[in-house]
């Protein structure tokens, strides 16, 4: 087999390619140094890739941040939930107590 | 999966960064760290109803997406102070439509599979996969020529 293009090693690095024309790519890399040494330059470019997309990183506060904010929410739910009961319980006292001097 | 608060802070530490790579290069850097801390919070409030039916990792980008692309205030991306090749390859990234710089970042910043951009992304795997060649040939090219 002739050595692919370069065009076909980088599809055959980046998983895709299928089936026989996969397994055929393979075979030849195994045992053909130019092609290897494409690959690695492909594996290189990768690398790069993803290490300057890592920086620069979020500030060290963050997760405090997200974290009492979302806590905050938390809390106010709650409030408003207590809140909303305590009313129910006050208007069934109310309720309960006009009941019963109407029965009286 | 229950609103667990622990759960909730473990996901954060383990997609803080990736996320956020993705989020610098589509807007502004102080718009980037705003939306990225309601889509947390949005996240949070979500987690009830995560059905399993993708990956957490998929839902959460997913989520994380719908919420940049309802938010944002513009198009541009942030202006990062780099030199080099790393400088290049920022300002071909920057110069991406911008669906395509969202496919690039979710598999290189984000480390996504084509798997989980097809989910996240709602595209065909065979899609995701075809377009990635497309804008990875595109970007080499650009280099060749800005060399030549």
């Amino acid at each position: 087999m002739t050595c692919p293009s370069a065009q076909v090693l980088s599809q055959y690095f980046d998983e895709l390619l299928v089936g026989e024309e996969q397994r055929q790519i393979m075979r030849h890399v195994t045992s053909c140094a130019a092609c290897q040494c494409v690959l690695a330059l492909y594996e290189d470019e990768a690398k790069f890739i993803k290490e300057t997309l890592r920086m620069p990183s979020l500030r060290a506060d963050f997760v405090d941040e997200v974290l009492a904010q979302v806590k905050s929410r938390h809390e106010r739910r709650w409030l408003k939930y207590s809140y909303v009961a305590m009313l129910a319980l006050i208007a069934l006292f109310i309720t309960t107590l006009i009941c019963a001097e109407v029965v009286m | 999966m229950t609103r667990d608060f622990a759960k909730f802070e473990q996901l954060i530490y383990t997609y803080k960064e990736p996320i956020y790579s993705i989020l610098l290069r589509m807007t502004e850097q102080e718009e980037a760290v705003r939306l990225l801390k309601g889509a947390f919070v949005k996240v949070y409030e979500e987690m009830p109803h995560y059905d399993g039916r993708m990956s957490r990792k998929s839902w959460l980008y997913r989520l994380v997406i719908q919420y940049w692309s309802e938010h944002k205030a513009g198009h541009g991306s942030s202006r990062l102070v780099k030199t080099g090749r790393e400088q290049q390859l920022e300002c071909l990234i920057a110069n991406l439509p911008e669906r395509s710089r969202l496919l690039f970042l979710l598999r290189y910043g984000g480390d996504c599979s084509y798997k989980e951009i097809a989910d996240i992304t709602q595209m065909s795997i065979d899609e995701v996969r075809e377009k990635l060649d497309v804008i990875k040939q595109q970007m080499r090219n650009e280099v060749r020529e800005a060399r030549e």
